[in-house]
Formats: C-alpha cells, sequence, structure tokens
C-alpha cells in the first residue's frame, strides 16, 4: 500500500513542474541594455521613449555573428512602452539580464526618481545593473555597435564595470547605490556619462552629478579623475606634473584618500582630505637622468598640484550645491544631536572650507634612470 | 543519544532564519526610534530566556515538554496548554513557509502559481517532520555545515565592498539614546527562541551539558547587529525602508565578479531556501509531538504514527487557507503578532516549567 501511495505521488510531482508556464530559452529575448529619453517631438514632452537593446539566444557564443535587435517605442510611461514593444517582438522579453541602464540626458535634467523608482520595483530588473547617462540621447548611444563588440551590449557593459577596461576617468554607478543616493540625507548621486562618437565608439570619461532628481552638472574629464582619486581607493592612473623645469608622467600604483569634517561652533566647518599615493614615473619629457633629489621635487609638485586640482573641484562641486562625496552623512553620522544636525548642516554647507593634505611618492623611476 | 552539541544548532537555524523577513523588517522600521537599544536590551532577555529554560528543562531528564506537562500539571491545563504551544509552533512554521512562497513567487518565477509552491514546500515539510527526532538534528547538523561557510562568505562580501557605507551606518548608530520599543524587541529577542525547541529535543538528550552557553547571547548580539546593519550599508539610511525583503535586495546589490554566477540573490536565495525549510521542519515536528503529547494515554502512551496524518493535513489545508488571505501587508502584520504574542508566550511558558519543576519537587 505504502509503495503504490509514493509511486503514484512520484508521479504526480512532475505535473507541478509543467504547470508554470515556463518558456524555453529559444522563445526569450534577452534585454541587455535599456536607454530611457524624452522624444524629441515637443507634443510628447512628457513621455517616455524607451530603447531596448536585445540578445537572440544562440549556440557558439564565439561566433561574431550576434546581431542585436534594437527596439524603440514612445509612450507615457516606462512600463506602457515596455508593453508595446513586446507586441513587436515574437520572444518574451527577459530583462532579468539586462546590465546598464542609459538616461537620455534631456531626461535626466527633467526628472530620473520614476525610473530609478521603476527599475528597483520591478523584480526581474537586477540592482547590480549599471547606470549611466547617454548623450546626446540614450538610444543613439543603446544603438551603437562597436568595433570590438562581440555580444550585443557588452562594449557598454564592460565599459561601464571593471572587467574589462580600467580607466580612471571612468566613474562606475550601480542601480542600488543610484537608488540609495537619491533617498539618502546628505548623499547625493552621480553617473558617468557615454557619450557616442561616430561611427563606431563609445567614449566614457565624463561624471554628471545630480541633485536628488535631476542632472546639475557635468565634470570634466580631468575632474572626473579628481573625483575617481578622491572617492575610491587603489586607483590606477597617470598624471602629468611639471618640474625642475621638465615634464613628468607619473603612473599612480596605489592611492588612498580619506577625510575628516571639523566644525566648530562659530558657524564654520572644514573638511580635511588627505591623500597619499605610490606612483613609478612613465615620461621623462626631456629625458634628463632621473636622481634621488628630482624624485623628490616630483612628488612635491605632483603633491601639490593635486591639493590645487582637488581644491579646485571641491570649490566647483560646492557652488552647485550638490554632495556626491556623502560630506553630509558624514557630517550626520558623526554628531549625535539628531534632531538638529541637518538644519546645522544646511548652514555649514555654503561655507565649508577645504584643507587638502597630498602626501604622493614617487618612488621608482622606471626601467631606466 | 545525541551529544550536546546539537543544542547550539537548535539555537543556529532560527537566528540565522530570521534574517528572511520579520525580524529586519520590525528592526528597520524602528531604526529612527530605538531599534539599537532594543537590540541590546532583547539580547539581555534572551539570554535571561535562555539560561531560565535550559535550567527548567535539564531538571528533567530525557523528558519532553508533554511528558512534563502530563506528569506534573492537572490534566485539563496540560491539554490545553500543549494544544495552544502546538498551534504555536505550527504557526511558526506556517509563518515562514508562506514568507519563502511571496520570496519564491517574487524573485524566481512569478510566473509559477503559488499554490504549486506551497504544496511542494507542504508536501517536504510534512513528510520529513515525521521523521524521529534523532534523524531531524544529524539533518540539522548536515545542512548547517554546508550552508553556513556560504553564508560567512558572502558576509565577508558584503562588508569588504567598498559600496558598503560605513557612513549610514554610523549615522543609525547615533541614533543610540532613543526609547526602545517592545514590537522591536519582540522581533529581536525571536532569533533567541530557538532553543525552545528543547520542549521536544530535550527527549534525546541524556543531558544537557550546557558548558558554552555564554556564547550564545554573544552570537545572538552580533547577528542581531548585521542583521540590521548589513541592508542599512547598502541602502541607505532613508532608502532601506522601500525594500520589502531588505536582505534580499542586499543579496541583490552585491556582485560577485568571478564567480559562476554573477547575482549573490541566487546562492543567498538557495541558501536560506535550506534553511527556512529545516527550520520550518524543526517547528512543524515540534508542533506534531507536543499536539501527539497532548493525547497521551494515563499509561504514558502516545498516538501511533498514523495518527500523525489527522494533525498535519489539517495544518496543511489551513496554511493554504491563510495564504488565499494573505497579500504582502497583511502577511507582514501577522507575522508581527505573533513576535510580539510570542515573547510572553516563551515567559509563560517557563513561568509554567518553573511551576511544573516545583510540584515534581514536592512528588519525590
Amino acid at each position: 500500500m505504502k509503495k503504490i501511495i509514493c509511486c503514484l505521488l512520484a508521479i504526480a510531482m512532475p505535473w507541478t513542474i509543467s504547470g508554470c508556464q515556463f518558456k524555453d530559452i529559444d522563445k526569450r529575448s534577452f534585454v541587455l541594455a535599456i536607454g530611457i529619453d524624452r522624444p524629441e517631438d515637443k507634443d510628447k514632452k512628457n513621455q517616455f521613449e524607451v530603447t531596448l537593446k536585445m540578445a537572440i539566444p544562440e549556440g557558439d557564443p564565439t561566433k561574431r555573428s550576434q546581431e542585436p535587435v534594437v527596439i524603440t517605442e514612445i509612450a507615457e510611461s516606462v512600463p506602457e512602452a515596455v508593453r508595446l514593444a513586446k507586441s513587436k517582438t515574437d520572444k518574451e522579453l527577459d530583462f532579468s539580464h539586462c546590465k546598464a541602464m542609459i538616461y537620455g540626458e534631456s531626461l535626466a535634467r527633467d526628472n530620473i526618481i520614476p525610473l530609478v523608482d521603476w527599475s528597483s520595483r520591478r523584480r526581474d530588473i537586477q540592482l547590480i545593473m549599471f547606470v549611466a547617462v547617454g548623450q546626446p540621447t540614450a538610444r543613439e548611444v543603446v544603438k551603437m555597435q562597436t568595433k570590438s563588440e562581440r555580444l550585443p551590449g557588452n562594449a557598454l557593459i564592460l565599459g561601464l564595470g571593471k572587467e574589462g577596461t580600467e580607466s580612471p576617468y571612468i566613474k562606475s554607478a550601480y542601480s542600488f547605490d543610484l537608488s540609495r543616493r537619491t533617498t539618502e540625507h546628505g548623499l547625493d548621486p552621480f553617473m558617468p556619462v557615454v557619450r557616442t562618437k561616430h561611427p563606431d565608439m563609445l567614449i566614457i570619461d565624463r561624471v554628471a552629478l545630480f541633485n536628488k532628481q535631476k542632472l546639475v552638472t557635468i565634470l570634466s574629464p580631468d575632474e572626473t579623475r579628481m573625483l575617481n582619486l578622491l572617492t575610491s581607493n587603489h586607483l590606477r592612473s597617470s598624471f602629468k606634473v611639471d618640474a625642475e623645469g621638465n615634464s613628468f608622467d607619473y603612473n599612480l600604483e596605489n592611492s588612498k584618500a580619506k577625510y575628516r569634517i571639523k566644525a566648530d561652533k562659530e558657524k564654520k566647518a572644514i573638511v580635511e582630505y588627505h591623500l597619499s599615493g605610490k606612483a613609478s614615473l612613465e615620461e621623462n619629457m626631456k629625458g634628463t637622468p632621473v636622481t634621488g633629489p628630482v624624485l623628490r621635487a616630483i612628488s612635491k609638485a605632483a603633491s601639490e598640484k593635486w591639493e590645487r586640482d582637488s581644491v579646485k573641484l571641491f570649490k566647483k562641486i560646492q557652488a552647485s550645491g550638490v554632495d556626491p562625496f556623502g560630506w553630509g552623512l558624514r557630517y550626520y553620522s558623526r554628531n549625535w544631536n539628531n534632531s538638529t544636525e541637518r538644519q546645522d548642516w544646511e548652514r555649514l554647507f555654503p561655507g565649508l572650507e577645504f584643507q587638502v593634505k597630498a602626501d604622493l611618492k614617487v618612488k621608482y623611476t622606471g626601467m631606466i634612470r | 543519544m545525541v551529544s550536546s552539541k546539537y543544542i547550539y544548532y537548535l539555537f543556529l537555524v532560527n537566528a540565522l532564519m530570521n534574517i528572511i523577513n520579520f525580524v529586519p523588517r520590525v528592526l528597520i522600521f524602528t531604526r529612527f526610534q530605538g531599534t539599537l537599544p532594543s537590540i541590546f536590551i532583547s539580547t539581555a532577555i534572551g539570554a535571561l530566556l535562555l539560561y531560565g529554560f535550559t535550567k527548567g528543562i535539564a531538571g528533567f531528564k530525557g523528558q519532553g515538554l508533554p511528558e512534563i506537562f502530563n506528569a506534573n500539571l492537572p490534566r485539563f491545563f496540560s491539554f490545553f496548554l500543549l494544544i495552544m504551544y502546538a498551534c504555536f509552533w505550527f504557526s511558526a512554521g506556517i509563518i515562514t513557509m508562506l514568507s519563502f512562497v511571496d520570496i519564491t513567487v517574487r524573485y524566481i518565477s512569478p510566473d509559477i502559481s503559488p499554490y504549486a509552491v506551497i504544496i511542494g514546500f507542504l508536501l517536504l515539510s510534512a513528510i520529513c517532520c515525521r521523521l524521529s527526532s534523532e534523524s531531524i538534528l544529524y539533518g540539522l547538523e548536515t545542512i548547517l555545515f554546508l550552508s553556513t561557510p556560504v553564508i560567512i562568505y558572502m558576509l565577508v562580501k558584503a562588508f569588504l565592498n567598498p559600496n558598503f557605507s560605513w557612513d549610514a551606518v554610523l549615522q543609525i548608530v547615533t541614533y543610540m539614546w532613543t526609547k526602545p520599543k517592545y514590537v522591536t524587541v519582540a522581533g529581536a529577542t525571536f532569533i533567541f527562541s530557538g532553543f525552545f525547541n528543547l520542549a521536544i529535543f530535550n527527549r534525546n538528550f541524556k543531558e544537557l551539558k550546557t558548558r558554552y552557553l555564554w556564547t550564545i547571547p554573544l552570537f545572538g548580539l552580533v547577528i542581531l547587529l548585521i542583521t540590521f546593519v548589513v541592508p542599512i550599508g547598502y541602502q541607505g539610511t532613508v532608502g532601506v525602508e522601500n525594500h520589502v525583503y531588505s536582505w534580499f535586495s542586499t543579496a541583490d546589490s552585491i556582485r560577485m565578479e568571478l564567480f559562476i554566477i554573477e547575482r549573490v540573490l541566487f546562492l543567498f536565495y538557495t541558501i536560506y531556501l535550506m534553511i527556512s525549510m529545516l527550520s520550518t521542519v524543526v517547528h512543524w515536528h515540534v508542533g506534531l509531538e507536543l499536539f501527539k503529547g497532548a493525547f497521551q494515554s494515563k499509561s504514558g502512551k502516545l498516538p501511533g504514527k498514523k495518527a500523525d496524518w489527522w494533525v498535519l493535513i489539517p495544518f496543511s489545508i489551513a496554511t493554504i487557507v491563510i495564504m488565499n488571505f494573505l497579500n504582502q501587508v497583511r502577511l507582514g502584520q501577522i507575522g508581527q503578532w505573533f513576535l510580539n504574542i510570542r515573547l510572553i508566550n516563551e515567559f509563560v511558558l517557563l513561568a509554567i516549567l518553573f511551576y511544573a519543576k516545583k510540584r515534581s519537587a514536592k512528588k519525590t
């Protein structure tokens, strides 16, 4: 009797598997990148133009036969546009492998909140998706097919992340980071900016700063690199410095940035940064021999240059009124007067002063002296 | 008979399981109004309950709660109490299961019918909870051995990630001097209540050797702090409230660049599926044994194995019926009510246990 019941149960089990409307992989198309713009059409100013870059699963991923499918659709909301796009394709759209979301510049200058909400609310969109601002439009960026791209959307994904190229000008941002920054007090969002260069290139060398809602300012490549240096450890980059009537390029091998905020009662606060790094020489313009004193002089000049550049960047960011570094959060986290700290900080922020102490050591001259 | 180390596993499975739904929810919900002091208070309360209960039950060697109650309390009371506690233990399992059905439908496949998922879970726990207590303890050990290293790996990964914001965590720490709340204390003490499963599993211990009992409050405190702090480090002090399953969102925010799969979420889901099913099985096993204990005859004979289904099938049907009524918000409320009542109930259980102990001391 028992055996019969067990057998029947075993036979009954597979029915539950077939009951779940599962769609096979060859009936799915995987969305790998989404781009969202405001339509250029003046009448549709408040609508959304959604561009989906999709890959159709194929047998052999090593062959470069993968042609992406790009669908663009305009609707009053993003989900609506996605539904419309669904009726343009024969396969089920699958967002679970979507790794990049591009906010068109026009949209980013308007309001990003509904999209941040949409992408974190949807269950199948990853929170570790990369986000970026697209110039001139997100559609252009998503559509761009670079020469080096072997899988659809891969150039964008590798470019924004750190697995492929590791450029000091790329400050990558994840979706969960963006969504936390849109809500957190004293910490504002940023996103890298992806530009297209015809015929087949994507350039990522700037970073866009946001207040909680919209794009406020875009930093230049040099400022972006400085921001990267100030916000992350172990940045790999090269910098140029003039010293001893000569011009040198050094390669940063290790870097570290930390800061603290000194606030006193008299309505004044100082942000004290301490930068340190180790570097080796990469180029020497005039080819004069590099001795110990020269190395020290280069180190000193480079440190001073860092100090000047970073203070300039701080002043610029302060003037635009945003806080991508999270100074506000740092201030709140170090102060116990929870009810008044936010008013205090709002009062302090415009008058913030910056002190940067850079301690860069150029230690090696490279393979030759 | 099993060795004393299994006591710690009983604690550990509850402590690990808590992070899937209700405990982090209440901790995060009151993060500006007294979570941190509540955590410290509940560690003290948890330690108190823990020492009380082990001291109490260690006096009855090899006896479960049914034997203790039936021998030392008036028959009517013991029957009533055992049925009540059985329902309580069953509902603990049901709530875990329902949360996980919701999570499965949400994260794995929204197309799948929740009924298919719940039937799978019910079959598993109903069949497994009929095993002997000893097999369940061995299963507990095996699964914890498999999953704990992965959990530790994920935690290390979470803390070493440069995107983990210590400033957000410290900002929450500055809310230390706020008034603790009962709901938060009730939620936080839940992680210590794995111990109460000794109510049945005490039958299998020859002697409760509790030399390292002091490690449990310590571990409990660390686990509570981790439960509370990691989602805040990833979702921010304000944004963390927006996430329904804050730990699953947190797992989704961590990336393993150089692993077979990139999303920690799926690893996390699999591990927690194991642990929460295990915890359901343990709870249901205790519930079942308590229920059967209520019908213990005067001569001490327990109802036979076949009677199990008369308990399990009604509870399984009840689970499906409850699931029908619930949406996400109601499930959260019911879970919180369960936690609130649980804390009082544990104190009541402790008081009855000591009363029974007194009675049994008088008898001899």
